[in-house]
């Protein structure tokens, strides 16, 4: 290991992870290019567009604004490690119907972040969007994105 | 873009922390939020990195008898979660909800958010209106400064000789910060502008604190000044106000709206707060 390195151990998805890793790895790269995780996204590495939330140790986080080495100890996981998540495919399933997607780039962060929204309480469409302007999508103008929120926290046509 | 090589350090003690951050191009890692981006798009090339995230001694938020007392690596979602914060200190409770989203407050830190000291940012102005302490460790020793000193705003003219944002030196990091709990019958406020909900990084923040008995304070950050304190009978007009914080104009918000922004806000905070006073 050169001095340039440090020993990571963490878990990814449920499963231990352990391996050396370049201390200017960021943790979005660790994920993406060394694990195969590619449903996080990479848009602006700034903090600002979200396309690369996780969830750490359950809450939501940016993968860009973490180097990897911070990541020793903690429990990371990714939309992959969410498969079996109900209410992750009722958002799937949501986004799906409502057209909240059209090139798809920034799904998995919203989704991420709406799993992060959910586990924490959030009891309202309205605060869920709140969290998820965190969230920038560049080709459906929201409309449709705003749609599947409402829906999933069971707010009708009416209120939209 | 991706960050620059440079040596890592994670140490568990304070005292090894600081003798790591002695070095000459060693920077201190709390939360990440504004020092990864910075490390990402090379702004900075420091040659060492020093994580704090292990220093236990930085953790921790306690009552003391001159106020609340918080570790710098106190997360803004902890400001959050705290119930003595929720109860004793709301207007740094009521701040601290307006920083990013729950992504940004789960990871970013009040040492990291008070070092960065970004203009605009939540925790200084809030810090500033409820005259905190803040408490500074290097391997030469500690001391403490008040909150306004320490973000320049006051007392050195807006300007520190070497540009740093705040009165932090070489080596040296913030090691807490102490809150005093206004008396009762007090009442307080917080605004900001952003551009956009989304990244939410204000261009402009208020806070108001108004104690029975004492003057109110009204605290503007958002220039290169640090936050400044206006007294509640100042007349300042946008322009005078655009001098006194160092406004600079931007490509999307010139130095005269954001004076205008900072006014307007300021009388939004003001209309909100009323001090009773107690027989």
């Amino acid at each position: 290991m050169t001095p340039d390195e440090r020993d990571l151990a963490c878990t990814v998805n449920g499963t231990a992870v352990r391996m050396p890793v370049p201390v200017r790895r960021l943790l979005s790269d660790l994920l993406r290019e060394d694990l195969g995780l590619t449903a996080l996204q990479l848009g602006c590495e700034d903090g600002v567009c979200g396309a690369c939330t996780i969830l750490l140790d359950g809450d939501p986080v940016r993968a860009c604004t973490m180097l990897a080495v911070q990541a020793d100890g903690h429990d990371l996981v990714t939309l992959e490690g969410l498969q079996d998540d109900p209410f992750a495919s009722e958002a799937k399933r949501a986004f799906s119907q409502a057209h909240a997607l059209q090139c798809g780039f920034c799904t998995s962060g919203m989704l991420t972040t709406l799993v992060g929204c959910r586990r924490a309480g959030c009891d309202s469409g309205e605060e869920a969007l709140h969290e998820l302007s965190g969230n920038l999508c560049r080709c459906t103008g929201y409309l449709n994105i705003r749609r599947a929120v409402r829906t999933l926290w069971r707010e009708g046509e009416a209120q939209r | 873009m991706k960050p620059p090589p440079f040596h890592y350090h994670r140490p568990d003690g304070l005292d090894e922390a600081l003798a790591l951050l002695a070095e000459p191009g060693a920077v201190a890692l709390a939360g990440g939020q504004d020092l990864v981006p910075l490390l990402n798009s090379r702004r900075i090339r420091p040659s060492t990195v020093v994580d704090l995230g292990a220093v236990e001694a930085l953790r921790g938020i306690t009552g003391e008898r001159d106020g609340i007392r918080l570790g710098a690596l106190t997360r803004h979602r902890d400001v959050l979660d705290s119930v003595v914060v929720r109860d004793r200190l709301a207007l740094l409770h009521l701040a601290a909800g307006h920083i990013g989203h729950g992504a940004i407050r789960n990871r970013g830190t009040l040492g990291g958010s008070c070092a960065s000291a970004l203009p605009g940012a939540e925790l200084p102005t809030a810090l500033v209106a409820l005259g905190a302490s803040m408490h500074l460790v290097s391997t030469g020793g500690r001391r403490s400064l008040p909150a306004a000193t320490f973000f320049g705003g006051q007392g050195f003219g807006g300007q520190f000789l070497d540009g740093q944002p705040t009165a932090l030196r070489q080596g040296e990091v913030v090691e807490a910060v102490t809150v005093p709990v206004p008396r009762g019958g007090a009442s307080w406020s917080f605004a900001e502008h952003t551009r956009r909900g989304a990244f939410k990084f204000p261009l402009i923040s208020v806070a108001v604190l108004r104690t029975p008995g004492a003057v109110a304070r009204i605290v503007v950050g958002g220039g290169a000044a640090g936050p400044i304190t206006i007294e509640p009978d100042d007349p300042a007009g946008p322009r005078q106000l655009a001098d006194r914080l160092a406004l600079a104009d931007e490509p999307q918000a010139g130095r005269l709206y954001k004076a205008r922004i900072a006014r307007s806000l300021i009388e939004q905070c003001w209309r909100s707060t009323e001090v009773t006073e107690t027989p």
